[in-house]
């Protein structure tokens, strides 16, 4: 069997120091293996962002002096390495994009510039052709030009584009995508995940899509992991969550989207709000929320693998097939 | 359908089409060949052309587009915050331009909008007693002990409970800023509600609290609603018409049902093909969307959407289609007659 390329255990992330401070991952565990896409869902304040920035060790110093539990590079615990090790894996291994492209590029450099950067790292020789190349790839017409371009005259979506090509400048093994698509149209979202796809075959690299649309899982992932207050809840293949979820809040909050299909009278709600970082209830997170709760979800729910693949922490799974219409 | 289920806490299903009252009556508010040009270095930039639409009392009107296409100057435009530059709005059947302060005072009651983002449209400095009677204040109308009642009232209205009246914005989350944001605009008893993307800052579980709370007050007060989206699953959720924008211009028009299902205007199938569904099973679409929206200030030739449109032929870059009717509604496509596709 191959070795996952990343690997997370037991990870915990609390702010601060302290045993008893409010953690905002609680004991997440995930595998990745080589040219995988998972997708991280959940709603804001679930903790999909800092697991993905836990795993560059990008989060603040009061975050990182807060995190136990072991993240697995290629068999290299992150946690552990120097400044050194991990500015070659930042970039060169591991890249990624966040959903504001004007905070990932520099305003007052052309893009030729920032694209050239990331690609003398990667030891390319002829940097003005590998430049072209690379905006060609992700769709810029006119390459030549554009390089001499500055990012307030692009559109969001070649914005986005252009943080892609120097993402994958050093062609990495893992891209990291942190809400990619949340600020741009439809129509440029459903071209902005076409072209991450042909760029995932194209670079054969495993992708960590975060994101709190179920639409853009089913469109790009292979597995999903559903998160809820700092944990991971319920994960499996995207086929098999789709068609049978059986933790309460995925079959729930899949109910409440609402679909150009079909309008029903009323959407199913989940009642409530998501708890606030230090505000957690015991046992299971869901449980103030869960129809379907008990006095046993005051503590910690068991985890079973209920198909391959298809794991879930609940007392009460229900395996009901869902009808995605 | 989805199977009973324990887990959700589904209101008892009634039919799955809501029987809706019949739009009675004269208009309340429409737009008659609404345009709206901003001058800008290089000449003039046509934000609205020629936009005609109509709300009746009790009808359910949504407005789909992506950013650029003219939706919010069309809603600035519909709530007298902006004056057009051709064309006209009307409030029951009366020029908004001739109208007088007392007529206007009349208008601004009648017609409420609820925005985007409840952290910027909420006073952060006001107790939401005062953020909700304040339109009513203005009116000096009611007695205070008739606005400290309706206060509670409308706040019920959107599920909160009365205490929240005496504290600030800042103690709530997104989804209870957009609650109170709601309560505000029922205040004065209004007959039509603007809702310029009123879910689309919200978490998923708080979207479809806040659509059923609207919903709610659709059917259950018959208030008539004018939702601006670029999201047409949330438009088929709440409307029973639909306009489709693009580049400031109507391309499409017709019942809700059968715009999501068979969209007319090849630019309202591009929108239905972004609309991903939560379904990986879902079969590919045969009308992908293709590249980006032109600039304003220099829209194409002919039809605006002719440079993105996989059918376009030759006549969609000489000529601009007219909006014309269908038996299916509206639409502006040399390529749709009444028949259907050629």
């Amino acid at each position: 069997m191959t070795e996952p390329l990343l690997s997370i255990r037991d990870l915990t992330v609390r702010v601060g120091k302290h045993p008893e401070a409010p953690s905002i991952l609680d004991r997440v565990s995930l595998d990745l293996m080589p040219g995988e896409t998972l997708g991280l869902v959940g709603e804001s304040g679930s903790g999909k962002s800092t697991l993905g920035m836990s795993v560059l060790r990008l989060n603040s110093p009061r975050l990182a002096a807060g995190t136990t539990g072991q993240i697995l590079w290629q068999g290299r615990d992150v946690q552990k390495m120097s400044a050194r090790q991990l500015r070659r894996i930042r970039g060169e291994e591991i890249s990624m994009i966040l959903q504001d492209p004007m905070a990932s590029l520099n305003p007052v450099q052309s893009i030729g510039v920032q694209l050239r950067e990331a690609l003398r790292r990667s030891g390319k020789r002829n940097l003005s052709a590998a430049a072209e190349a690379a905006l060609a790839e992700v769709n810029i017409p006119s390459p030549a030009d554009r390089l001499r371009a500055y990012p307030h005259q692009m559109s969001g979506g070649m914005r986005q584009r252009i943080v892609s090509a120097i993402g994958l400048a050093q062609d990495p093994n893992l891209l990291i995508c942190d809400e990619p698509t949340t600020a741009l149209d439809a129509t440029i979202q459903y071209q902005f995940l076409e072209l991450l796809a042909a760029l995932r075959a194209a670079h054969d690299m495993a992708m960590l899509f975060i994101t709190h649309d179920f639409g853009v899982v089913a469109r790009i992932c292979d597995r999903v992991a559903v998160m809820y207050a700092g944990r991971i809840v319920e994960t499996g293949p995207v086929a098999e969550i789709f068609a049978r979820p059986a933790h309460p809040y995925t079959r729930a909050l899949l109910a409440s989207v609402p679909s150009t299909r079909h309008a029903p009278r009323r959407l199913p709600v989940i009642e409530g709000q998501p708890p606030a970082v230090g505000n957690r209830p015991r046992g299971c997170p869901f449980h103030p929320r869960c129809a379907a709760a008990t006095d046993q979800c005051q503590s910690v729910p068991p985890r079973a693998e209920i198909r391959p693949g298809h794991v879930l922490d609940c007392w009460h799974p229900q395996e009901i097939a869902h009808d995605p219409a | 359908m989805t199977p009973p289920d324990r887990a959700l806490r589904v209101v008892p299903e009634r039919a799955e089409t809501p029987p809706r009252p019949a739009p009675s009556g004269p208009p309340i508010l429409e737009a008659r060949r609404l345009g709206r040009a901003f001058k800008v270095r290089g000449g003039l930039l046509h934000a609205l052309s020629n936009v005609t639409l109509s709300c009746a009392p009790g009808t359910s009107l949504g407005i789909v587009g992506e950013s650029g296409c003219g939706k919010t100057t069309l809603n600035r435009l519909l709530l007298a915050l902006d004056r057009p530059t051709s064309g006209e709005v009307m409030f029951r059947g009366k020029p908004l331009s001739d109208m007088s302060r007392a007529e206007m005072r009349v208008y601004r009651r009648a017609v409420q909008p609820v925005f985007q983002n409840p952290y910027s449209s909420l006073s952060p400095r006001m107790k939401v007693r005062r953020i909700i009677a304040e339109p009513l204040s203005a009116s000096r109308e009611m007695s205070r002990a008739g606005v400290r009642d309706r206060v509670i009232e409308v706040l019920e209205q959107v599920g909160l409970s009365a205490d929240v009246a005496d504290r600030l914005p800042s103690e709530f989350s997104g989804g209870q800023r957009q609650r109170i944001a709601i309560a505000r605009a029922l205040a004065s008893r209004p007959e039509l509600l603007l809702l310029d993307e009123p879910v689309s800052s919200q978490d998923i579980s708080i979207q479809a609290q806040i659509l059923n709370i609207l919903k709610d007050l659709q059917e259950d007060y018959g208030l008539a609603t004018l939702f601006v989206s670029h999201d047409l699953a949330t438009v088929r959720f709440m409307c029973d018409e639909v306009v489709v924008i693009y580049l400031g211009r109507v391309v499409e028009r017709g019942p809700a049902a059968r715009i999501c299902t068979t969209p007319d205007h090849p630019y309202t199938a591009a929108l239905l093909a972004a609309a991903l569904p939560a379904d990986p099973a879902a079969p590919a679409t045969d009308t992908p969307p293709m590249g980006e929206l032109p600039s304003p200030l220099s829209p194409p030739s002919g039809c605006a959407y002719h440079t993105r449109c996989p059918f376009a032929q030759e006549i969609c870059k000489q000529e601009r289609p007219v909006l014309k009717e269908t038996p299916r509604g509206e639409v502006a496509c040399h390529r749709v007659s009444a028949e259907g596709w050629s």
